[in-house]
């Protein structure tokens, strides 16, 4: 009787250690969530990049040192990485489109029933959720030929038409983003 | 004639409550009613129940709709309604380092959104008005009023996180898409601007045009926009309570300013976006030491006239 109590004490605390593992080892992971996230030698901005990561990136966390990660990629590759770069919520696992308009039940349970949400149309809490960078748009040149024909349809006055391709016509870099950052002493550059 | 309208009042009731009762029961079980109104109404004869079928469509199609609408039908539909925007609240101003410097804050919030994806524009209007909003699509409007009550570029890189994150979250878009489910009217995801069917995209314009400028969005958008704001600054290295500053001196400005068209308008009281975004605050211990590059900002609003 003893023996069988002490057997069922064990498993229960085998299972329960086996969950406190596991959910450490869940907290252990960052993905990158932001475009551009650079892979620092040192933790400092101004030091040699290693590598420019995806957004979706897993990363393993060994250390936290005043608003840097120190972290490992899957290619074994270990480097610093900003914190603003990253979050400890795994993004959705692929997108999910639904075609079938014609299903009306389908539409309204068929997202409740599945956990595939389209990745940046999320709402959970914080949402820091990216697509990858294959699927960045290009900035525009100018206003599109659609809004044009509307434009005319709405007779739209020509300086508001102009105001607007004035603005679309904006060009912003990465290099000029990365340089307005490092002046103002901004997030990675701060120290 | 009081008899007839009582008629209509009743009728009008039941034609509710039967709407509502059908809703539920889609809710509750979906294949015992999957087939419910063409068993009820097997001929389509009845127009209530063809109006009830396309109410049911239309709600259905709203929790899945934002995502099938693709980003270059969004983008257009922003399109469209910055040049509102324009007409309602004025022309950039002419200043290019003025407006390249807000796009550099702008993207530089961007770049770690939940949509970094897109690309943002921002513009500074010659406005009397206290506003900023954004168009679907990322298109992203402030007023010079509004610039002209910050003080630092954390505050302005508040201001601009929350409309980032209304593009992000697509809370325009949910909230015409949600409307025009209820009017039982058709998915503006099925057209495309170059379709025929231009008046169905003219309405879902118009339709944002009345909330963004004139109502504006469901008051959770809007504290959702807040919150998220707060967590968008702070990640890219700016101080979150950047956006609180702004709100109290918006609070403080409030009796002698503008409202017609404003944030004071178009979102929730102050008070209560004041003790929502601070009791965030708690989230973020080390916000004080946090950028706030103050003199780089008022370097850039000396640009504007007073």
């Amino acid at each position: 009787m003893r023996v069988k109590m002490c057997k069922n004490k064990i498993i229960v605390f085998s299972l329960l250690a086996l969950i406190l593992l596991s959910s450490a080892s869940a907290g252990d992971y960052v993905w990158v969530s932001s475009m551009n996230a650079k892979l620092k030698k040192d933790r400092a901005a101004a030091s040699k990049t290693l590598k420019t990561l995806p957004v979706h990136t897993r990363l393993i966390v060994k250390k936290y040192v005043k608003r840097w990660y120190f972290v490992e990629t899957s290619e074994g590759d270990k480097a610093w990485i900003y914190r603003g770069k990253v979050t400890d919520i795994p993004p959705e696992k692929k997108e999910k489109k639904t075609d079938n308009n014609d299903n009306i039940f389908g539409n309204i349970f068929g997202d409740m029933m599945e956990s595939d949400i389209a990745s940046d149309t999320s709402h959970s809490d914080r949402s820091i959720r990216g697509l990858s960078a294959e699927n960045r748009y290009e900035r525009k040149t100018g206003m599109s030929n659609e809004s044009k024909e509307y434009a005319r349809f709405t007779d739209a006055d020509k300086k508001y038409q102009n105001a607007l391709d004035d603005l679309l016509k904006l060009k912003i870099t990465d290099n000029e983003l990365d340089t307005f950052l490092k002046q103002g002493k901004i997030g990675e550059y701060a120290e | 004639m009081s008899k007839i309208n009582n008629k209509n009042t009743i009728g009008r009731r039941r034609f509710i409550k039967g709407s509502f009762s059908l809703a539920g029961l889609l809710f509750a079980s979906p294949l015992m009613a999957f087939n419910l109104f063409d068993i009820i109404d097997p001929e389509g004869k009845s127009e209530q129940i063809q109006k009830a079928k396309q109410i049911a469509k239309g709600a259905g199609k709203f929790f899945s709709s934002s995502k099938e609408l693709d980003y270059p039908v969004e983008f257009a539909i922003g399109e469209n309604l910055a040049l509102e925007g324009f007409r309602r609240y004025g022309l950039a101003v002419q200043d290019q380092k003025l407006q390249k410097y807000v796009n550099l804050v702008g993207n530089a919030i961007a770049m770690n959104a939940s949509r970094s994806n897109i690309p943002y524009y921002f513009v500074v209007v010659d406005s009397k008005v206290q506003n900023a909003f954004s168009c679907p699509g990322g298109i992203i409007f402030i007023s010079s009023e509004l610039f002209k009550l910050m003080n630092d570029e954390a505050e302005l890189a508040g201001v601009l996180s929350h409309e980032i994150e209304h593009v992000c979250q697509k809370h325009a878009l949910q909230s015409i898409q949600r409307a025009r489910a209820l009017e039982g009217l058709g998915e503006i995801a099925d057209v495309t601007l170059k379709s025929k069917d231009k008046k169905n995209i003219h309405q879902a314009i118009s339709g944002l045009q009345t909330i963004l400028f004139d109502k504006g969005l469901d008051k959770n958008m809007e504290f959702e926009a807040d919150r998220l704001a707060l967590d968008l600054a702070y990640r890219t290295g700016y101080d979150p309570e950047g956006l609180i500053r702004v709100l109290k001196k918006l609070q403080a400005k409030q009796s002698h300013s503008i409202t017609l068209g404003s944030w004071f308008s178009t979102h929730p009281p102050l008070n209560i976006r004041l003790q929502e975004t601070q009791s965030e605050m708690v989230k973020y211990s080390d916000s004080s030491s946090m950028a706030r590059a103050q003199r780089r900002f008022l370097r850039h609003k000396k640009r504007l006239k007073v």
